[in-house]
């Protein structure tokens, strides 16, 4: 039942007594006249289902891989970049790892020439 | 249904739960209802101990709190919660008087879950918004989880903690080998080239120094010197001190030359002034000889007759001398001798006398001698032993009877004649010594008298003597008579014989002297000096000849002491100047290695400069899908859950990510406007105590539902504490929402009895399958907890049907 309009307070109370009463105050209305109807949808929220945005993990991470790809395609070299990423499959610890495997390999090569 | 769910649970004697309590759990919504401090939240902790064998709320508020947990009439207790679905297990744990004794609980991960997502106590309801407000950025504040467990952006957090070591130097240096090294090795070879540079530069300045040195030097010589530090050869030669020093050696030896010409004018202009003094002495002499030489020649000739023997000195003086002393002697000797022989002749006499008296003396003792038996003594030996066979007055010699004798007894007569016997025999030993006494003596004076008759010289010898001596008194008078003329006389013929000598060394000198003067003059022409002018002083031509070579010589040494430096000086560049060359050699390689060494730093870095873009881009990328997360999800949600119980509340909490360059997302707890306008406060300054544990519940419920289902279990511990009417009817709808809906499994603890009934009727089973469960607790007769449980399952409305 949705009542609307003015009511007297005591019809409300009365019959709160046997029903459960959903009160939606007046609309505050923006300046082109209509309405915010997203108030109302605020108000009588309890009773619309709930909608939970799931989580879509694994995407993520994807999604994440190709955003790391696309930002540093032209700053840091695909091998670096592919080396961190597999290495990135095993923990941070395998990251670290690499990365100083790597500056030892830039550090040791030029002596070895020498 | 394949999710898991609760199915049962036992507790015994925990917390407030005196006893065993059995309480069934497997309904999709469970009720508990029981008074103040009957044992509800006890009851729900019970749940989060058999399954995480721990109690977060209480671990919060005490660390120690193991130790309380088990009643406290008990001695030993236990939880227990069985689930069905998907994996049937039991879970529990014991209790001892020490705390949790067994445990077989989840995973850390679901537990977890559960004690973050699934179960909100009491106690939490109040602080879970100031938790999330003061969390902090690191990895385990629990936002990071929350978002850890929203996005399981593991990779991208394994990048990033794993390039995070590149941010800070000194992390990098513990984590690449290597990098340590290349610097240390780096900072090394900067400092080492530094300071050979230094080296280089002073000893480049040195060398100029030394240059300037030769310089001056080569002007001071008036040598002319190309300076070129390349030509030290040149340089060398021009400084060579061949010339001076041939000119040096020929000074020298000018100067010994000179040495020698004044030495030898020296010793030719020696003693010259003394040689004419002796003039006079020559002539006393003359006269000395003329009182005395005649007297002297006399007493000389008759001393050397008086000591025939003796060689006497030819001077006067010493002729004297000896001759006085040998001449005393010679008298002495004299007289001694004529002494000696009168005694000798006295003597002679007096042993002669004594001699005659040991003659007759002999003669006597050898008279009485003769009349003494010489067997008197054998004799007397013999009888004496006779007498020991004598016995009574018989004789054993003779066997007469001595008694007829009447002349006393045998024994006394042969005692007495024994006696006598033997004073015979002492006789005639006494009178043997004397006559070898008087034997002796007598030998002795014949000796002596034959010695003394041969060396008793006769009268005339004895007269010699005499005279001898009286001569050689009378020649020892004479000479001492004219021993001072003597002497005197020795003296000045001494004087004439150095006066002689003396005139002779003079007029040799006085040749060399003018040998010398003309060497010197030439010597001087020689050197190029002007000669010596007559009647210039020999010692003053000499003195100035010699300060000329002295000078000269001076010059020469100062000349060569320049040279000298000089090329001191250019071996000193030399040695420089093959430093320099060594030193360069070195600084060439150092800077090549330093080369080699800033390389491989560089190429490091450029290595450690991706690594730190790669984290940076993460960080920008992992920014922006929390940012998105926030604001699209977790915000929305948490708005939906507020909005629906709090449809009055004009201001919305959310979480606000500030748009910032920084890397790391610090989300804050802010509240908007339903109108808009801008963030408000934080929740806690802008809701009602109402509303502020309203946004708590449905942070809660938000948290739980954004991240994956892992447990779909929704525990409350009476969340409706001041809510209003309207709050809790909504709460009603909400939770009925999440059970029918979203199949969440509840359960609620309230200790309000008509909101427990206005419940059971809102969350009574709406569709077949559905179930509700109500358990009451309340305190038996020895305040043993008790746990009544009722089932609801679903029943079709009939009535409005018939209706």
């Amino acid at each position: 039942m949705v009542l609307a309009g003015a009511t007297l307070p005591g019809d409300i109370d009365s019959l709160a007594d046997t029903a459960r009463v959903l009160h939606v105050d007046t609309l505050p209305v923006n300046k082109a006249g209509i309405p915010d109807l997203d108030r109302l949808e605020d108000s009588i929220r309890v009773l619309l289902p709930l909608s939970i945005p799931q989580p879509a993990a694994n995407e993520q991470d994807g999604t994440a891989k190709d955003q790391l790809e696309k930002a540093l395609k032209n700053v840091v070299d695909a091998a670096t970049i592919r080396t961190i990423m597999d290495a990135a499959e095993h923990g941070d610890e395998a990251v670290t790892t690499a990365i100083a495997s790597m500056i030892d390999t830039a550090l040791v090569s030029e002596e070895e020439k020498a | 249904m394949t999710d898991i769910l609760l199915k049962e649970l036992d507790v015994t004697d925990f917390r407030s739960i005196r006893g065993h309590v059995h309480a069934p759990l497997d309904a999709q919504v469970v009720l508990i209802h029981g008074e103040n401090g009957a044992g509800k939240t006890s009851l729900l902790s019970a749940i989060e101990l058999a399954l995480t064998g721990g109690v977060q709320s209480l671990r919060r508020a005490d660390p120690g709190y193991a130790t309380q947990l088990m009643h406290r009439s008990a001695k030993h207790g236990s939880v227990s919660v069985a689930t069905i679905g998907k994996g049937a297990v039991t879970y529990g744990a014991t209790l001892s008087i020490d705390g949790i004794a067994t445990s077989t609980s989840f995973d850390p991960a679901l537990a977890s879950f559960f004690s973050e997502r699934s179960y909100l106590p009491q106690a939490l309801l109040g602080q879970l918004l100031q938790i999330y407000q003061d969390s902090g950025t690191g990895a385990d504040s629990p936002l990071a989880k929350f978002v850890g467990e929203l996005l399981r952006l593991d990779r991208l957090d394994a990048i990033e903690a794993g390039l995070k070591p590149l941010g800070d130097v000194r992390n990098v240096r513990k984590v690449v080998d290597g990098w340590s090294e290349n610097e240390l090795e780096k900072t090394r070879l900067d400092v080492l080239i530094k300071d050979q540079q230094v080296g280089l530069l002073d000893i480049i300045e040195n060398i100029g120094i030394q240059m300037s040195a030769i310089r001056d030097t080569a002007g001071a010589l008036g040598v002319a010197v190309e300076l070129d530090e390349r030509k030290l050869d040149v340089i060398e030669q021009a400084l060579s001190p061949a010339q001076d020093e041939l000119r040096l050696t020929v000074i020298t030896d000018r100067r010994r030359e000179l040495g020698s010409i004044r030495r030898d004018v020296v010793r030719a202009a020696g003693a010259d002034p003394s040689a004419p003094g002796h003039e006079p002495s020559s002539d006393a002499y003359e006269r000395w000889a003329a009182t005395y030489m005649e007297r002297y020649s006399a007493l000389r000739s008759r001393i050397e007759a008086i000591l025939p023997a003796m060689s006497l000195p030819s001077d006067m003086a010493s002729f004297a001398d000896e001759a006085l002393r040998h001449l005393a002697l010679h008298a002495d000797q004299a007289t001694a001798r004529a002494g000696k022989a009168g005694a000798d002749a006295a003597r002679l006499s007096a042993a002669e006398n004594e001699i005659d008296v040991a003659r007759s003396r002999l003669q006597a003792i050898g008279s009485e001698m003769g009349g003494i038996s010489t067997s008197a003594g054998g004799l007397a030996a013999i009888l004496s032993e006779v007498t020991a066979f004598v016995d009574g007055e018989t004789c054993p010699v003779c066997d007469r009877d001595y008694a007829e004798l009447n002349a006393g007894t045998l024994v006394e007569y042969v005692h007495g004649k024994v006696r006598r016997l033997s004073s015979s025999a002492q006789r005639l030993l006494e009178l043997g010594r004397t006559n070898t006494q008087a034997q002796a003596l007598f030998d002795r004076l014949e000796r002596e008298i034959a010695t003394l008759t041969d060396g008793v010289p006769d009268e005339r010898t004895l007269a010699d003597l005499d005279r001898a001596a009286v001569d050689a008194n009378a020649a020892r008078a004479d000479l001492s008579g004219i021993v001072d003329a003597l002497k005197e006389g020795s003296r000045l013929r001494a004087g004439q014989v150095a006066a002689q000598r003396a005139v002779i060394e003079a007029q040799s000198r006085s040749l060399a002297l003018t040998a010398g003067r003309q060497t010197m003059s030439d010597f001087a022409v020689a050197i190029a000096a002007a000669p010596v002018a007559e009647g210039e002083d020999l010692g003053a031509a000499a003195e100035r000849i010699q300060s000329l070579l002295d000078a000269e010589n001076r010059l020469l040494e100062e000349r060569l002491s320049l040279r000298r430096k000089a090329r001191e000086a250019v071996g000193i560049i030399r040695s420089l100047q093959s430093r320099v060359d060594r030193l360069s050699d070195e600084l060439g390689r150092h800077e090549t290695a330093l080369k080699v060494v800033a390389k491989a730093q560089q190429r490091a870095q450029k290595v450690r400069n991706q690594g730190t873009k790669i984290r940076e881009a993460v960080d920008a990328i992992w920014s922006g899908i929390i940012r998105q997360e926030f604001n699209e999800r977790l915000n929305r949600l948490w708005r939906d859950l507020f909005v629906r119980l709090a449809p009055g509340e004009p201001f919305i909490p959310a979480f606000r990510i500030p748009a910032s360059e920084t890397q790391r997302i610090q989300p804050r707890l802010v509240t908007d406007h339903r109108s808009g306008g801008g963030a408000g406060g934080t929740p806690g300054a802008m809701l009602s105590a109402g509303n502020l544990k309203t946004a708590a519940l449905t942070l809660f419920l938000s948290l739980h539902l954004s991240v994956p289902k892992t447990l779909p279990w929704l525990i409350l511990d009476d969340p409706v504490q001041s809510m209003d009417d309207v709050h809790i009817a909504h709460l009603a709808s909400l939770l009925r929402t999440l059970s029918k809906e979203h199949e969440r499994q509840i359960v609620i603890a309230v200790h309000d009895r008509q909101l427990f009934e206005y419940l059971r009727l809102e969350l009574s089973p709406a569709f077949p399958n559905d179930s509700l469960l109500t358990l009451e607790l309340a305190r038996g007769p020895n305040q043993d907890t008790r746990c009544l449980s009722r089932r609801f399952g679903f029943k079709e409305e009939t009535s409005l049907l018939a209706a």
